[in-house]
């Protein structure tokens, strides 16, 4: 399935001199190994075991919210009134008008938080490539002083984000 | 890998400058607020020195990025004219507010200072044109791009407190994420086709498929998408209806911003993106054909359009438009003689057209913001130094020879006739005499005609950005005596080095052998 | 002595202009542009190729190595003929402009100094785009001598002026950008910019349709400046706007840079598009002599009729530079100079007419030899010397031009041509139309009874001519009588010039004639192998 670029069975590289090997360290989207198809044909079949744990997921999403309902539907209590059967928006009245002025704030601080929350989401992936290069070695080296620079201009943001004043609320 | 970090010093310089001044710009002491211009400056010089220097003590020429000695030119060439475009900002942001807080009336709020984000903006757009030369493959030369891009939106929205500039902001960010999400488009497309993100083997998986009989169709529907989104950075036909809008919505500081450092983004982006597939066998007939349409609607749509205006600023910018298309002849010339023309052309018209937008915004005509051309008709009545140095700006875009101007157009010219682009040349002459009107017209307006009776004498408030005009002037007329040592580095940007001609002609090599 | 003084000295005089005081400024561009005119004088003193083909006065510099630019300057007898010409204007047109010029005079000697500078340019460039930069650079003064200086109407005049030129020399531009690019391909030496180098590739190598399209891209850009019939339009009005030293320079050199670029450039370097078009390039400028002519008759305005005359004036020239023989292309040359004398003086003394009466409108003036006796003398004196009366300067070059399109036949035994005495016959009837009009002008402007407008208001100025204005004006008069009366010291200097440019004409002309004649007989070799011709001649 996975055709390595040093595969002697393509032969139009075979020809080639040889060129140094690029290690795509930190390949979110290049694995390491990366899946080269042939040029000739535009690969036709996918191998969808990869999807299994996303297929999983969704699944487990979808059972979740399906459970929940059936489950409390089936034990809850049943108890009808105008606020009881009103939508739950988390202490908001959903009926009524949607241009509702918010104190701008409130879009900083989400703003903000929307930042930090996808930096550390990048966390993950950088610490699953991290433990697949051998410890101590100059490529581990550059790759965990790539996420302390990274960090670095996260934790400036945040400085700046404070001086700037966006935790204040006055 | 460390090495390749040891080219990207200049970025980290600017990057440096930018959270010296994201935070300098807030800062409770009002020295520093009010200097954040000239931090920025000194981060621009530091980086512009430090080029030759890290250029100087390693060899470059490696074959990693597809035109290696591409950084050299651009990453000086950027910090040069983001001086310029510092110098031009200067006074722009927060002038009001500060004097405000100066007279006691105010009192200082970091929410309400703009100067450190602007400038740290622009120097992060900077850093964003100097990442593009060291792109290895498409997820960098789009978060590059996208780092050009940002910031700009921000800009726009910050460089003026009025709905204008807000609308203009609007506008800009919304086609800009239309154009982005072409872009992409066009990558995922040259993924598919491929099947790698580096551009040195999309080059390698290219010639393959060259020898194999063309290239094929999705890869040239992918460069076609992904071109069509740069045309946007570059603001060329079909993509250029946004530039006036927003050229004029924006203040002329941020104006003469958009006009070139997207530009060159864009420009650069392109030459990467074709030279994968190379100009050795001319380009695929396709994406040859799509460039010289463009080429030809832009300059004449730029052209014409400029003619119809009654402001100064959407004037310039679809001067800018039409300046594109000039360039896209040399993009479709190639490496021998285009490109560096191409090159050439951005260093020329980063300068002028940074001058004639200086000088608009160094004037204002009773405290509004300079705009219509009535604004400016006898302008040197009050400042002949602004008159003069606008009327230099607009004989050097227009090409009157010899100013430096002209130089570029012969050398697009010469390209584009080595090519064999005839037709092109024709219409990029009779475009070109199409716009020796309007530019007249500038010339004219600010050194000949009597002030309008009416209102206010239009004068110099803002004294920075009056520098930059005269010396961007001063370059236009004195620019030619160095045109030679700019043409060699251009040149030298360009041109292959020796391992990689050889590794983008497979082909020839396997045929020799086997002979 | 380097020919870079005289590119170099007026753009002194013009920085020292700006630098010192306005009142200061007339006296040091005509100390200048004097200085400049001695100099030449002593330049061609020391001239060694008059009458032979070869460049004097030569400088190499170079420039851009990678493109091949160089600052390469250099004369050949024409060329240094015509340097005199424009050295000996500039100062007369300072001098002249002394009383007419009252506010932003700074800028105005400064830019009659910067188009010293561009005109001399043009004479001397021995290299392509060198030359191209002087061609254009001209126009930038120019323009701002019509925008700032000009007449009522002058910003329509300026832009127009400047955007015919300008759009027109792009296209010549590109002319000589593909032949330096095909020179270039050839691969001796790469990119070369030299005119000397150029000519030669070009009139060797090139196949006819490339030179055919070469000879369309020069003349789009020296047609215009000459000018030539459709493309004249632009002149007139210029002329009129124009101030009268700007008219001067205008009439007396700006023109003959296109002659000068057909004499150049166009002759030269595609002999065998020449030879294909000159007929057609022949009839438009019959047409322009014509229509021109028949414009000057109707005209009020007596510098316009002036500027019109010039257009008519011009076409001579034209025939003459296409007439491919020797007797044409020297009396083409003669009339750039004779053209730049004569007209010349007659806008300044438009102009000093203009100073006094400010009007120019010929039904509001008449009978000026009564007011102004010196005036009308030398009025009349250059009339007939741009009518062509024999014996003054008009008359020998107006005559050879037509002699050498009469003689111009393809049977001439050693410079064949391929125009004739048809040509010639419909040209003269523009010679009859020129003693028309002007005569006439003079007859309403000079003679008749005393008409002076309302608007009359001599300022400073006596009734009669000054002796700023005589001093102005007589060394022109003394010019086109040496001229008329010797105009072989002229034509031997220029010999060895024209010659070299005739050298590959006559080959030319004779090829295509067999070409021509060969195409007849095939065209009619199917037409008498029909039976119905053999059957008549049966």
């Amino acid at each position: 399935m996975t055709f390595s670029s040093h595969h002697a069975d393509i032969d139009f590289f075979s020809s080639l001199p040889p060129r140094r090997t690029h290690h795509r360290l930190g390949g979110f989207f290049v694995t390491p190994n990366s899946q080269r198809v042939s040029f000739d044909t535009i690969p036709t079949a996918m191998d969808f075991t990869n999807y299994l744990p996303v297929l999983l997921i969704i699944l487990m999403a979808v059972g979740f919210g399906v459970i929940n309902i059936v489950a409390s539907g089936l034990l809850g209590p049943k108890r009808s009134g105008d606020v009881k059967d009103s939508v739950y928006e988390s202490g908001m009245n959903p009926i009524g008008t949607a241009r509702k002025r918010f104190n701008v704030r409130f879009f900083i601080l989400a703003m903000t938080f929307l930042v930090f929350d996808i930096e550390i989401i990048f966390l993950y992936p950088w610490a699953v490539d991290f433990t697949q290069l051998a410890q101590g070695s100059p490529e581990a080296t550059l790759f965990f002083g790539r996420i302390l620079f990274f960090l670095g201009t996260s934790i400036f943001a945040y400085i700046y984000a404070w001086k700037k004043g966006v935790f204040r609320w006055d | 890998m460390l090495d390749r970090l040891w080219f990207l010093i200049p970025e980290f310089i600017l990057l440096a400058g930018a959270m010296v001044c994201a935070i300098g710009g807030i800062s409770t002491f009002a020295p520093i607020r009010k200097r954040v211009g000239f931090i920025a400056s000194i981060f621009l010089v530091i980086a512009l020195f430090s080029v030759p220097y890290v250029y100087g003590q390693t060899d470059y020429t490696h074959p990693e990025t597809m035109l290696p000695g591409l950084g050299k030119y651009i990453k000086m060439m950027a910090a040069f004219v983001g001086l310029l475009l510092v110098a031009t900002s200067g006074g722009l942001i927060d002038r009001g507010y500060e004097r405000a807080i100066g007279a006691g009336k105010d009192r200082f709020d970091p929410l309400r200072a703009n100067s450190g984000e602007f400038h740290a903006l622009l120097l992060l757009s900077l850093t964003g044109v100097m990442l593009i030369c060291e792109a290895r493959d498409l997820i960098w030369l789009f978060l590059a791009l996208e780092l050009v891009s940002l910031p700009t939106y921000v800009m726009v929205a910050i460089s003026r407190w009025s709905k204008t500039a807000q609308e203009a902001a609007m506008k800009y960010f919304f086609l800009g994420a239309l154009s982005a999400a072409l872009m992409l488009y066009g990558f995922a497309l040259l993924y598919v086709s491929t099947g790698t993100l580096v551009l040195q083997e999309i080059t390698e998986a290219f010639s393959a498929q060259q020898n194999n009989g063309g290239l094929l169709v999705i890869a040239q529907v992918g460069m076609l998408l992904a071109i069509f989104g740069l045309l946007y950075k570059i603001a060329a036909a079909p993509m250029h209806l946004y530039a006036p809008d927003v050229y004029q919505g924006a203040a002329s500081a941020v104006t003469a911003f958009l006009a070139f450092v997207p530009k060159t983004a864009g420009m650069i982006a392109i030459i990467l993106l074709l030279s994968t597939v190379g100009w050795e066998d001319g380009l695929p007939p396709a994406i040859e054909m799509a460039l010289w349409v463009v080429a030809v609607l832009t300059m004449i749509l730029g052209n014409i359009g400029a003619l119809l205006q009654r402001s100064v600023k959407r004037m310039l910018g679809y001067s800018s438009i039409a300046h594109s298309g000039y360039m896209l002849i040399g993009v479709i010339a190639g490496p021998e003689l285009g490109l560096p023309a191409v090159l050439v052309y951005l260093f020329i018209y980063g300068i002028t057209n940074t001058a004639a937008f200086a000088t608009l915004a160094s004037l204002s005509r009773g405290g509004k913001r300079v705009d219509s051309l009535e604004d400016i008709a006898g302008l040197y009545t009050t400042s002949p130094l602004a008159a003069a140095s606008m009327s230099v700006a607009s004989g050097s875009l227009l090409g009157i020879p010899p100013l430096f101007g002209f130089w570029g157009k012969l050398l697009l010219f010469a390209a584009g006739i080595a090519a064999g682009q005839i037709s092109l040349i024709i219409v990029a002459a009779v475009s070109s005499a199409i716009s020796a009107w309007y530019y007249l017209r500038l010339i004219g307006l600010s050194l000949l005609s009597n002030p309008h009776n009416h209102g206010e004498r239009t004068k110099v408030t803002l004294r920075w950005p009056l520098a930059v005009a005269v010396v961007g002037a001063c370059i236009s007329i004195a620019g030619p005596l160095v045109l030679e040592g700019v043409m060699v580095d251009a040149k030298e940007a360009i041109t292959l080095p020796e391992s990689e001609l050889a590794m983008s002609l497979p082909s020839l090599e396997v045929d020799d052998e086997r002979e | 002595m380097t020919p870079w003084l005289l590119l170099l000295i007026p753009l002194i005089g013009a920085a020292a202009i700006f630098l010192t005081k306005a009142e200061l400024s007339k006296w040091i561009s005509l100390g200048v542009s004097l200085f400049v005119f001695v100099i030449s004088i002593l330049m061609s003193v020391q001239f060694e190729q008059w009458g032979s083909m070869g460049t004097g006065l030569r400088s190499e510099t170079s420039w851009i190595n990678s493109m091949g630019l160089t600052l390469d300057l250099g004369a050949d007898s024409v060329a240094m003929m015509l340097v005199l010409l424009t050295t000996l204007l500039t100062p007369l047109c300072v001098w002249g402009s002394f009383n007419a010029i009252t506010s932003r005079r700074k800028e105005y000697y400064a830019w009659l100094l910067i188009l010293e500078t561009a005109m001399l340019g043009v004479f001397l460039a021995q290299d392509l785009i060198l030359f191209y930069v002087s061609f254009e650079l001209t126009l930038v003064p120019m323009f701002f001598l019509i925008a700032i200086y000009g007449g009522k109407n002058r910003a329509h005049a300026s832009v127009k002026f400047f955007i015919y030129t300008f759009a027109g020399s792009l296209f010549m531009l590109a002319g000589f950008v593909y032949v330096a690019w095909q020179n270039a391909q050839t691969g001796a030496g790469g990119w070369s910019f030299a005119i000397h180098d150029l000519a030669i590739y070009a009139s060797t190598k090139l196949s006819a349709t490339e030179q055919g399209w070469i000879l369309l891209a020069l003349l789009a850009g020296f047609a215009v400046k000459i000018p030539v019939f459709p493309v004249h339009t632009w002149l007139p009005l210029a002329h009129t706007e124009a101030p009268t030293a700007g008219s001067v320079i205008l009439a007396g050199v700006l023109l003959k840079l296109g002659t000068f670029g057909v004499y150049r450039f166009v002759l030269p370097m595609v002999p065998e598009a020449v030879v294909a078009w000159a007929p057609s390039i022949a009839i438009l400028g019959i047409i322009g002599i014509l229509y021109a002519a028949l414009i000057c008759w109707v005209q009020d305005d007596v510098k316009k009729l002036v500027a019109y005359s010039s257009v008519s004036h011009l076409g001579f020239c034209v025939l003459g530079l296409v007439a491919l023989n020797p007797i044409g292309l020297e009396g083409a040359v003669l009339y750039m100079i004779n053209h730049g004398l004569s007209t010349g003086a007659l806008f300044f003394l438009i102009g000093m007419m203009y100073e006094r009466y400010h009007t120019r409108d010929m039904n509001m003036i008449g009978g000026l030899a009564k007011r102004m006796p010196v005036w009308s003398v030398f009025m009349v004196f250059f009339v007939l010397a741009s009518v062509g009366l024999p014996g003054l300067n008009g008359f020998v070059s107006e005559f050879m031009c037509l002699l050498g399109t009469f003689v111009s036949s393809t049977d001439a035994q050693q410079w064949p041509g391929v125009l004739g005495p048809q040509y010639a016959a419909v040209a003269a009837i523009g010679m009859v139309l020129a003693a028309m009009y002007l005569l006439i002008m003079v007859g309403k402007v000079v003679f008749g009874t005393l008409k002076e407008p309302d608007t009359t208001d001599r300022g400073s100025l006596p009734v009669d001519l000054s002796l700023r204005e005589i001093g102005v004006l007589a060394p022109l008069a003394a010019l086109c009588i040496w001229i008329g009366v010797q105009p072989t010291v002229l034509t031997d200097a220029m010999r060895g010039s024209v010659e070299k440019v005739l050298s590959p004409y006559p080959k030319r002309v004779k090829e295509h004639v067999e070409q021509q004649h060969s195409e007849s007989i095939m065209l009619k070799v199917p037409e008498s192998e029909t039976p119905d011709k053999e059957d008549h001649h049966a």
